[in-house]
């Protein structure tokens, strides 16, 4: 559930801090991007149903306005990140305010930072290295299961709880940095972020670990260990594809995650590719869910402009295009499904805060074809 | 007669080589102990990477503006990228977390001058700079 008034709340607290703030100050940074998407979709109806005529469509789009406020009293950091924006399975025009990170992070030393709040959870590369600025990634959109929770994706994207990092020099050979987070809970549906109440007594963790290998420099390998909860509840969904609408019970369950991600985006060449596995066990002897996930995406650039192309596919185990993880089943990752997409683009970047980009992408999923042609202007001031 | 050529073009070629590496200084806060860095401690400094100076000290960049001739320095000769490229590494380190946001400066004097007020800060000046008390040189190994 967005939040319409409780920004306020950090809102004043980064005033506050700013207040105090005077040797660092605190600045103000805005992120935006405007889009214009065109789509054909087929359906991929049983036997027996009547042949539908493709679905087409054309829209410019401005769901996602970001306003950040940072500011620094020594080693004490604050981030507040506010995102204004229209989700994409939302089923509405309306803007919704999302506090999207608000961090208090001290640095004690190069092997520790403590951070504390809301923050994107430390899985894989992309998830806390794009954020909500669409202007530094290279595709259009978030990859497959890294896009934000109401939005498709698979991982817990947002965290509500603590973090630590730290990085170790391994002499000659390289860097080590570690991760670690303890956090909420997921949410009643994927999409619920338990910000002010986790529905759960026990607490997700996430384990990150990275090498830094200095025979390469910028090259990232690393892997995640995550472990929760998920509430059991009763969901009813609405599929807009289908349009059937269905209760769908939820046990409660166990969640693991483990992910592998490769990462190279220095001076010309940009490379980044990252797997997940999500296993759901239903407590007390039930069924387990397996879904695979993975992509990459793959860019050189000629000056300032990157051309670059993508594969993004995730697996999740259906009967007839039937979703079979509960959990899953009824989050807007669920409406997609299963899917394998390809495409390619064109990233220009105009001038230092202005990145025009161009992409075209053909998704195939259990019950849909998808053409997909994405245009964007992104800022970051 | 040619090959006397060569070798004086060869030569005069390494000495303007050596006169543009030269050309600019990574300076520090002398209350801060640490004399020398790789080039690649100072990429990961002016990048997040590196939080702090090997003596302890947190690291706090200190940067003209795009066109000045030390950002176009250090892009190029240390980044080996160009200034926008630089800039927007730097700004999407910010907007990460993972860096302090540098201190903007006005010409080498106020770089100086930052520098001499920051126990951590670090800023690239001309060679030719006359340096207080209270700021010193760093070595690129």
């Amino acid at each position: 559930m967005k939040h319409r008034l409780r920004p306020l709340a950090p809102l004043v607290l980064t005033l506050a801090f700013a207040g105090a703030a005077q040797a660092d100050g605190v600045t103000v940074n805005a992120y935006g991007d405007v889009n214009y998407f065109g789509s054909k979709i087929d359906l991929k109806l049983p036997a027996g149903y009547p042949e539908q005529p493709p679905i087409y469509s054309s829209t410019f789009s401005m769901s996602r306005v970001t306003t950040m406020l940072t500011g620094s009293l020594g080693r004490l950091t604050l981030i507040s990140e506010n995102t204004f924006q229209v989700p994409l399975f939302s089923g509405s025009n309306d803007f919704l305010i999302d506090v999207e990170r608000f961090e208090i992070s001290y640095q004690v030393h190069e092997w520790l930072r403590l951070k504390a709040g809301r923050f994107h959870s430390a899985f894989g590369y992309y998830n806390d290295t794009y954020h909500s600025g669409y202007y530094y990634q290279l595709q259009v959109d978030r990859p497959g299961f890294t896009k934000f929770e109401e939005d498709g994706g698979l991982i817990p994207a947002r965290a509500i709880g603590v973090h630590a990092d730290g990085r170790f020099k391994l002499g000659a050979s390289g860097a080590l940095r570690y991760d670690v987070e303890v956090a909420n809970s997921r949410g009643a549906t994927v999409e619920a972020i338990a910000n002010r109440q986790d529905l759960l007594r026990s607490k997700s963790v996430n384990f990150r670990l990275r090498f830094e290998p200095s025979f390469l420099e910028g090259l990232v390998v690393g892997a995640n260990y995550y472990f929760g909860g998920i509430p059991g509840s009763a969901q009813t969904t609405f599929n807009p594809l289908t349009h059937v609408q269905a209760t769908v019970v939820v046990p409660p369950m166990d969640e693991k995650i483990v992910g592998a991600h490769l990462a190279y985006v220095e001076g010309n060449i940009h490379f980044i590719a990252e797997y997940a596995h999500f296993l759901h066990s239903v407590r007390g002897g039930g069924p387990d869910y397996h879904t695979n996930a993975g992509f990459f995406e793959a860019g050189y650039s000629f000056g300032e402009v990157t051309p670059y192309v993508l594969l993004d596919a995730i697996r999740m185990p259906s009967v007839n295009g039937a979703i079979q993880d509960p959990y899953f089943a009824v989050a807007p990752a669920g409406i997609i499904g299963t899917r394998l997409s390809l495409g390619c683009g064109v990233k220009w970047q105009v001038v230092d805060g202005l990145a025009l980009k161009i992409e075209a992408q053909r998704a195939e999923t259990d019950s849909v074809q998808i053409l997909l042609l994405s245009s964007q202007a992104a800022v970051a001031f | 007669m040619t090959k006397r050529l060569s070798l004086l073009l060869l030569a005069l070629g390494l000495a303007a080589s050596a006169a543009r590496a030269d050309e600019f200084i990574v300076i520090r806060n002398a209350k801060n102990q640490t004399g020398s860095l790789t080039r690649a401690d100072l990429r990961e400094m002016l990048t997040g990477k590196l939080k702090e100076w090997p003596s302890g000290k947190l690291a706090q960049a200190v940067l003209e503006a795009e066109g000045a001739p030390s950002l176009k320095w250090l892009s190029s000769s240390v980044f080996g990228v160009s200034e926008v490229a630089l800039l927007t590494k730097i700004k999407q380190e910010v907007f990460k977390g993972e860096m302090k946001r540098p201190v903007a400066c006005a010409g080498e004097d106020e770089c100086i001058a930052q520098v001499k007020a920051i126990p951590g800060a670090v800023a690239i000046v001309s060679a030719s700079s006359a340096l207080p008390p209270g700021v010193a040189r760093v070595e690129l190994r």
